[in-house]
């Protein structure tokens, strides 16, 4: 059978290679990077933990002004935009897409990977 | 500096309850404690823990890493006690760790108790074995009881 980390590298692969994606990541929701297309000269370590702080402080934000279920974060800027959401309990997808990019079909595409991950993940612990 | 043993103790205590307060106002205690811890060891494990010598056994590794520290004199791991194998770790924390206080206090707040001694062994064991490392507080008590687990998340 093949094993979790590989499978998750299946997943990320398939979704860095939807149109408007630059790359993206699995990361662990305590910042660690699990897998990742991230370009060269870009610090995985350094994504997995912004991250991790950002949908941290995104779902306490929401709590606080009780917006509901923290559902995304959307981080925009002069190139580009990067998209985090939860991936189950443990996990984070992001994902660093082009400026122009199709939002509706980038955060189809990232839901559905956020649901495989967190299915791989589970199957994971019931191994 | 404080005058005495207790003031040290109670400026430990003061900094590292409001550290998880702070962290977890911030939405994500294990991270930041995580990053505080990690930053921390890179710094200081080689001044202060100059007789530590890795094993690529992880049980083997928390056994020293205690050991070392206790010999400097950060704490006293005397009440501590490491079994497993390599890939997985039982701890026993004892009486003597100089963050039970806190840990007692966020207990008695029915707050999560976010343990200190684990961070820094799953982060010892990602810096030098280069290995991720999943724990569970299995029980705070006396002693505290602590699994660290080898990830399914990284890459064999």
């Amino acid at each position: 059978m093949t094993d979790v980390w590989s499978r998750l590298e299946e997943t990320i692969e398939e979704l860095s290679h939807v149109t408007d994606i630059k790359s993206a990541a699995v990361v662990r929701r305590d910042g660690l990077v699990v897998t990742h297309t991230l370009p060269e000269g870009v610090d995985p370590k350094i994504v997995a933990a912004m991250t991790a702080a950002i949908v941290g402080t995104s779902e306490m934000a929401t709590i606080q002004l009780s917006q509901g279920r923290f559902v995304r974060a959307i981080v925009e800027s002069d190139h580009g935009k990067l998209l985090s959401l939860g991936a189950g309990e443990e996990a984070l997808l992001v994902a660093l897409v082009y400026d122009d990019a199709n939002l509706g079909l980038v955060l189809m595409a990232m839901e559905r990977a956020a649901k495989q991950v967190e299915r791989i993940l589970q199957d994971g612990s019931s191994a | 500096m404080p005058a005495t043993e207790d003031g040290t103790k109670r400026l430990l205590d003061f900094f590292v309850y409001g550290m998880l307060r702070a962290a977890e106002s911030l939405g994500n205690a294990p991270l930041f404690m995580r990053a505080v811890v990690e930053q921390g060891l890179r710094k200081f494990m080689l001044v202060n823990l100059p007789t530590f010598r890795e094993s690529n056994n992880a049980t083997e590794a928390c056994d020293a890493f205690t050991k070392a520290a206790d010999a400097s004199g950060l704490f006293d791991g005397s009440d501590s006690v490491f079994r497993g194998d390599a890939d997985t770790v039982h701890a026993e924390i004892g009486d003597r760790c100089p963050y039970r206080r806190v840990c007692t206090t966020r207990h008695d707040e029915e707050l999560p108790v976010h343990c200190i001694r684990t961070f820094a062994l799953a982060e010892m064991l990602r810096i030098r074995l280069d290995a991720d490392f999943d724990w569970q507080l299995n029980r705070f008590g006396r002693p505290c009881q602590i699994t660290l687990t080898r990830s399914r998340w990284r890459k064999n």
